[in-house]
């Protein structure tokens, strides 16, 4: 014979158990009918007006290098966050006077895997070394995008976050802008 | 920043609410005590979860924690565009509706009541019902005797007065309405009001009141908290004078002398608003008296009660964690 005050718990526990799964199936079918009724708007980024704007998003420092060849164009006219996990920044920066995008920088703000939506596909790998970034190791590879321009990666981390920088630079000018980034663990 | 924190409390409130409200009743709570309680977590879990998450977890609200952690995320709803117009501005119309509301409805009249001449007073020997009562009231209450103070107004009118002086205030109106029986039921109910020490706590929740200042869920839930505590004072001045009918009696005398003074004034048919407050009144006080009349099912285990608080509040918690 089961005591009352063991069933009124267990009845109690059933009842909240309910209602939790009640409101969160409630919560999870409304935070999709925006995507539903507008599935032209993409909810996986946001792009900001400038890179400050995106820190305060984010709460947190966005790494700039300290180096710019002066063909490139200061601000960066793309400024995106990948709402994924770990976020990515994307800047994209464009090279005077042509204003045509000419260096793309990426950064993970943690340390997961990630998958950029906002990186030019690639066709084929021309060429794929290690080279030395610091004192640490970073992967240089050529690819080539499907119009036939080579794109320059260069792919590094730090303690805390992981970058990508694509840009159509001289290798020597990519380790330069890579070799000035800052922030706190480097 | 400050348009999402509104939301997020906003939200919070919603969700709060929605699971009290469906705990009281998946629960059988029907001690107005225990609801008053439980209406009281749903108006402290937002005001507190919003603040306290944003300290312990900076991550909390960023947009990884919304495309990963968050089972539902407000900025999707802002950013949507519905005929030209986003969230973001139905929600600043929301926000500009409520404080006015909040302004027109909790202010204005507290302002009205504190710049408004005192209305004379009358002497308690004026009315030889209310001595009679008292003498009733000290017999099944001893120990408890609370000055009363008698306004000289036709409203028929009774409240607690707080500070140093707390005071039963009846309105000569009153007086003028009610019999001895009715008298020592309400009484009684403001007594309540004062053992229960409302008057000193009235200001914590007037705080309260002011963090939901602009929350539209945040104004139905006082309302539901404040109706539930004349409930729970309506429970505890039957439970003295065992006489509910001349409660209800009393109910049915101060609701119909308003409603009278109301009809003839020509601003009752002028303003939409008004006739709205009486109707709203009206219901109110209905149900209050067919509460009074109705016999009483058997509710939840006492016992319980604080374990199961703690369970929903820690269950609700974490369940706010993911809605931002």
């Amino acid at each position: 014979m089961v005591p009352a005050v063991v069933r009124e718990v267990g009845r109690s526990v059933v009842a909240i158990a309910a209602v939790l799964g009640g409101i969160a199936v409630l919560l999870s079918g409304l935070n999709r009918v925006p995507v539903v009724l507008q599935p032209e708007v993409s909810h996986r980024f946001k792009d900001f007006s400038g890179v400050r704007e995106a820190e305060r998003e984010l709460k947190t420092k966005i790494w700039i290098p300290a180096y710019f060849p002066d063909y490139l164009s200061w601000p960066p006219a793309l400024v995106r966050v990948e709402k994924g996990e770990p976020p990515v920044v994307v800047l994209g920066i464009l090279r005077n006077p042509q204003h045509d995008l000419s260096l793309l920088l990426l950064q993970s703000l943690g340390k997961g895997d990630w998958q950029a939506l906002s990186v030019p596909a690639v066709t084929s790998v021309v060429e794929t070394r290690q080279v030395a970034l610091k004192k640490s190791r970073a992967i240089l590879s050529r690819t080539m995008d499907g119009s036939g321009q080579i794109w320059t990666r260069l792919q590094w981390e730090s303690a805390s976050r992981r970058f990508l920088l694509i840009g159509q630079s001289s290798t020597e000018e990519l380790l330069r802008i890579a070799g000035s980034m800052g922030g706190a663990d480097q | 920043m400050i348009l999402d924190l509104y939301v997020q409390m906003v939200l919070h409130s919603a969700v709060s609410a929605l699971g009290v409200e469906a705990l009281l009743v998946l629960w059988s709570v029907r001690e107005p005590a225990q609801r008053w309680r439980y209406r009281l977590l749903a108006l402290l879990l937002p005001v507190l979860t919003v603040p306290a998450f944003r300290l312990l977890d900076p991550s909390w609200g960023s947009p990884a924690f919304r495309a990963g952690e968050a089972l539902f995320d407000s900025r999707r709803w802002l950013e949507l565009r519905v005929g030209g117009v986003t969230g973001r501005v139905a929600v600043m119309a929301v926000f500009a509706t409520s404080t006015l509301g909040f302004f027109l409805q909790e202010v204005r009249p507290l302002i009205r009541e504190l710049w408004q001449e005192k209305s004379p007073r009358r002497a308690p020997a004026e009315f030889p019902d209310l001595a009679s009562a008292l003498a009733s009231w000290r017999n099944i209450s001893p120990g408890e005797s609370p000055a009363i103070e008698i306004i000289d107004a036709e409203e028929p009118m009774s409240k607690c007065k707080g500070g140093k002086h707390a005071a039963v205030v009846l309105s000569s109106g009153l007086l003028n309405r009610v019999d001895k029986k009715e008298l020592l039921s309400i009484l009684a109910h403001e007594g309540a009001h004062l053992r229960k020490r409302d008057h000193q706590y009235g200001w914590a929740l007037l705080f309260l009141r002011i963090l939901h200042a602009a929350n539209p869920i945040g104004l139905l839930v006082f309302r539901k908290l404040g109706e539930e505590n004349e409930n729970w004072c309506d429970d505890l001045s039957v439970a003295a004078t065992g006489d509910p009918l001349s409660l209800a009696s009393a109910l049915v005398h101060v609701y119909r002398g308003t409603l009278t003074n109301d009809q003839h004034s020509l601003e009752w048919y002028r303003s939409g608003g008004r006739a709205l407050g009486a109707r709203a009144r009206e219901a109110v006080i209905v149900a209050r008296i067919e509460r009074l009349m109705k016999p009483r099912p058997a509710g939840s285990s006492r016992q319980l009660e604080p374990w199961r608080m703690g369970v929903a509040g820690v269950s609700l918690t974490t369940l706010l964690f993911r809605v931002v």
